[in-house]
């Protein structure tokens, strides 16, 4: 199965580092570490949302899913710098546990260090560069704001991470969703506010073509219990890497 | 209970005021008074129980002295009981080892450093038929002390039983078995929060009905006193705990009096004389309270809260050792004057590893002055009616009904431990404690105050023997498992382990297929995954922050913060659960600029070395409170290698022996290492000294 060597795993978390500490030169220490715009560089995926909303847990599900297709994965998980004293405590590692003697996983956590958006900086170097270590890159920003959606700029594929709760017409107006490719609903199983929303979700936010010709699909998940985590893989993510492949 | 007020002697006090008044009054207010003793504290032996579950108490039985004992293999346990009972032990107590406690086999690499260290080693039923070889089970009570996968433990000790040829009935004893403290304060966890409470009421019902005279669940305050709780948290979130699998064994359709006669409890006692002994008297209290008036339940034994006391590891010093037999003479008085109904007295060299023969026998020997020499057992709860004992009774039984009514507004004890709300509880209590001994508020003889820099660690010769006699555990103990699985049949195994799972699925009682299944000698470790395939595994997976002001972090770090944000990962080392520490540094270290990553409970070396690895940290904080540290240390160093990563600075401390530590410091070259006691400022200090010394960052004024 496809791993990621001891080697290239140090090589490309100090990487990550150099980006970090200087990003004004991001762009210079790509060019001499010779990471490109190679075609066969890994798909990226973005999932934001409210903090508390499940990011982490999500991606926690979806690793052991991935790698069952033999995916190489990076995660890169961002949380929170704190303004007043500039250090910040990295633990969305922890919901990853599960992977973390997987050799085809590589999980790094990131501050934000003052980037605005829930996102941190050299974000774009750093999943550049992590997308030529793997097949798939999977960036959870911090605990974002209503409109924190900056990071569908960055990525291939931007998923929305969204608790059942209020009405999805609020939702709508609040642009959470707008650029989304994916649309994941974390529910609760056995509540029936849940499975309405969801069912709302899916006509109001379902289907909607965007720019890449895409057509948004809504999933109902349950994180905390890994339930729904394929479909939301194989008929979300690695669809949309397809699609988009066949249309490059 | 008379009808009169006599038993005070009071009736002949208040003569002069009954006298003024009228045959009406004077009645009623006779009645008021007998109601208030009767209702608040009632006579020994009736209730509400604060004076004692029996009227006679120690007049007519003394405590049993239940010595904790176990290390190394099951055979070397089974001597130091033996030893215990040559030297007028009145009962057993179990010690297990850490990877035992966590349901692992000591072949897997989270068991490294760890086999045979704090308790003994068992992997199959063949370690617990060494354990009581020669020992007369049905007749001797023994105690168990394990909770996650206690009811394959029990189960196993039932298998012994049945080919020994002693009915099941006749088996006297206690599992811990306390799975929600586990989750609260200890962290010796296996299933998710819910499977967990089940597992431990299918031992409930399966001793319902097999075997009657064993206490399948003792519901446990000492760990999270020793957590760092106060006594009132401790009271509060016991008692709950304990309702909690009361409400739960009614659910599954039994009968209280079935079930609660054998329920007992387990509490600290601390350094607070009088405190604690109001506090033994106020579970007394509540316990009858809520059994009677919240589950309606008249039958007096199923009101009853027999005790099991043990005087307070965390309250013994490393520094001048010897001083420990007396801290632990005084709590044991205060658990016999508490009413306690059976005591283990800690060993003065407890502070450093599982207590030595001769500290063990000091600690036995504490209990028999006392209960022979002092002759406080002549009377039967002396120190009732005091006003000072009486009023911290009361206060500490109204503080902790305050806190068990939160924790039932939270949605009951499970829903309360998911959201960690006592674990948060604790922990802020925990860091308050510590900043009252770091300011000299709490006093501790020898530490904060009366100094002796002379003093040595004590003779800790005897106790480096000891160790050094267990470096060799791991590697007997592994071989004693690869024997036990060459001879057994793997068939029966896989059959075992199949209809467990099935069993498991089905929701149905585990019990009498965990017995089939430790019949076959499948390990604790197979055990334990099999249901973990059907019910999955807990994680604690959040950092509980200990919530200091910014004000208090900068008392500590004077307003020094690092040059830029360095990276360090926090970790702890093997299968211990002590955390407080780690979490203290957390929010320290970010309060000064740093990036803490924290890898969570129960990493592997090799897991905590590929995750410094990917997180490119400048610095590792290694804490290993139980386990070899040279191990932890060395496996993590040859792990980093694999990456050409030694260069990451290892730090870090816990409990590290003398001798250890020279090795690690000199041998290793890992460092600066950090004992238990040392404040908060000092480890930022010496880590900037560290950090700066390789150029990573420098400690500056912000």
């Amino acid at each position: 199965m496809a791993v990621i060597s001891n080697e290239q795993r140090s090589r490309l978390a100090r990487l990550i580092s150099l980006l970090q500490d200087s990003p004004s030169t991001a762009a210079e220490i790509l060019f001499n570490e010779g990471i490109g715009l190679a075609a066969d560089r890994a798909h990226v995926v973005g999932a934001s949302g409210v903090a508390g909303v499940g990011k982490s847990t999500l991606i926690a599900q979806m690793l052991p899913v991935l790698r069952k297709k033999g995916v190489r994965v990076v995660v890169l998980a961002i949380d929170p710098t704190s303004d007043i004293s500039s250090g910040a405590l990295l633990g969305d590692r922890i919901r990853m546990r599960d992977s973390y003697m997987d050799d085809g996983v590589f999980i790094r956590s990131l501050g934000t260090r003052g980037a605005p958006d829930a996102l941190t900086v050299a974000l774009p170097a750093i999943a550049s560069a992590s997308a030529t270590f793997c097949d798939v890159v999977l960036v959870e920003t911090a605990g974002a704001g209503q409109v924190d959606v900056a990071i569908h700029k960055f990525v291939d594929t931007f998923i929305t991470v969204l608790a059942p709760l209020g009405d999805v017409i609020t939702l709508m107006k609040s642009g959470q969703t707008e650029h989304a490719h994916i649309v994941a609903v974390n529910v609760r199983k056995g509540l029936s506010e849940s499975e309405q929303f969801v069912e709302q979700a899916r006509i109001l936010l379902g289907n909607d073509e965007l720019e890449d010709g895409w057509k948004r699909q809504v999933f109902a998940i349950d994180a905390k219990h890994g339930d729904g985590i394929e479909p939301l893989i194989y008929d979300g993510i690695l669809s949309h890497r397809d699609a988009q492949k066949n249309r490059n | 209970m008379p009808e009169d007020i006599g038993f005070l002697g009071l009736e002949e006090f208040l003569e002069p005021l009954l006298g003024m008044l009228d045959e009406d009054s004077r009645k009623s207010f006779t009645k008021f008074l007998s109601e208030f003793y009767k209702g608040q504290i009632g006579d020994p032996g009736e209730f509400p129980f604060t004076r004692g579950i029996y009227p006679t108490m120690y007049r007519g039985r003394k405590p049993t002295i239940r010595q904790f004992a176990g290390h190394g293999l099951a055979t070397d346990t089974n001597d130091r009981f033996k030893t215990i009972l040559r030297l007028g032990g009145t009962g057993l107590s179990t010690a297990f080892d850490l990877p035992t406690l966590m349901g692992r086999d000591s072949n897997e690499p989270i068991s490294e450093g760890q086999v045979g260290w704090d308790g003994a080693a068992v992997d199959t039923l063949a370690d617990m038929e060494d354990l009581f070889d020669d020992i007369p089970i049905g007749e001797i009570t023994v105690s168990m002390t394990v909770n996650g996968p206690a009811a394959i433990f029990l189960a196993m000790y039932f298998a012994l039983a049945k080919k020994r040829g002693i009915p099941l009935e006749d088996l006297g004893g206690t599992t811990q078995n306390d799975i929600l403290k586990e989750y609260i304060a200890q962290k010796e966890w296996l299933f998710p929060v819910d499977k967990g409470v089940k597992l431990v009421v299918d031992t409930m019902e399966f001793c319902a009905e097999n075997a009657p005279k064993w206490h399948p669940v003792s519901i446990s305050g000492y760990h999270i006193r020793e957590a760092g709780a106060n006594a009132v948290q401790e009271l509060a979130y016991t008692i709950a705990d304990g309702a909690w699998y009361v409400s739960k064994a009614i659910e599954r359709g039994m009968e209280v009096t079935e079930f609660a006669p054998r329920l007992s409890f387990f509490f600290d006692v601390h350094n607070n004389f009088f405190e604690e002994i109001a506090k033994l008297r106020a579970a007394r209290r509540l316990w009858a309270r809520i059994m009677r008036e919240g589950f309606g339940v008249t039958d007096v034994r199923s009101q009853w809260c027999r005790i099991h006391a043990q005087t307070s590891g965390v309250s013994l010093t490393r520094k001048e050792p010897m001083n420990n037999i007396v801290r632990v003479a005084l709590q044991c008085l205060a658990a016999m004057l508490g009413g306690a109904q059976s005591i283990h007295t800690n060993s003065y060299d407890e502070v450093f590893s599982t207590p030595t023969e001769k500290a063990l026998k000091i600690a036995m020997r504490t209990q028999q002055i006392v209960q022979e020499e002092s002759e406080i057992t002549n009377w039967v709860d002396p120190l009732g009616g005091s006003w000072l004992v009486e009023s911290i009774t009361d206060r500490l039984e109204r503080d902790a009904w305050e806190e068990i009514e939160s924790i039932e507004r939270l949605g009951g004890m499970e829903a309360a431990v998911e959201s960690y709300y006592p674990q948060r509880s604790i922990h802020a209590n925990a860091v308050h404690d510590q900043k009252d001994v770091e300011s000299g508020d709490r006093k501790i003889v020898g530490v904060n105050i009366f100094q002796d820099s002379d003093a040595d660690e004590g003779n800790l010769e005897d106790l480096m023997e000891e160790i050094a006699g267990r470096r060799g555990f791991e590697q007997r103990q592994i071989e004693r498992l690869e024997s036990v699985k060459a001879k057994r049949s793997d068939e029966d195994v896989v059959r075992g382990l199949d209809s467990l799972r099935e069993v498991a699925s089905s929701g149905e009682n585990v019990m009498p297929a965990l017995i089939d299944a430790v019949s076959t000698y499948a390990t604790v470790g197979e055990i334990s995954k099999a249901l973990q395939q059907v019910w999955g595994e807990y994680q604690e997976r959040d950092v509980i922050s200990p919530g200091l002001s910014s004000q208090e972090l900068r008392n500590v770090t004077q307003g020094k913060r690092f040059s830029k944000p360095v990276r360090i990962l926090l970790a702890k080392g093997g299968l211990d659960g002590h955390t407080r520490g780690i979490w203290i540094l957390a929010d320290l270290l970010r309060s000064m600029g740093a990036e803490v990553i924290y890898a969570g409970l129960h990493c592997s070396m090799q897991e905590v070395a590929k995750a410094a690895v990917e997180e490119d940290v400048d610095a590792i904080g290694l804490s290993c409170h139980i386990g070899s540290p040279t191990v932890f240390y060395g496996r993590l160093q040859e792990e980093l290698k694999k990456y050409e990563r030694d260069d990451i600075l290892i730090t870090g401390g816990g409990i590290i022996l003398p001798d250890d530590k020279i090795v690690l410091e000199e041998q290793l070259g890992v460092g600066p290492l950090f004992l238990p006691d040392t404040p908060l400022h000092e480890i930022v200090e010496r880590l900037g000294e560290a950090l700066a010394k390789k150029k990573i960052a420098f400690l500056v004024d912000g």
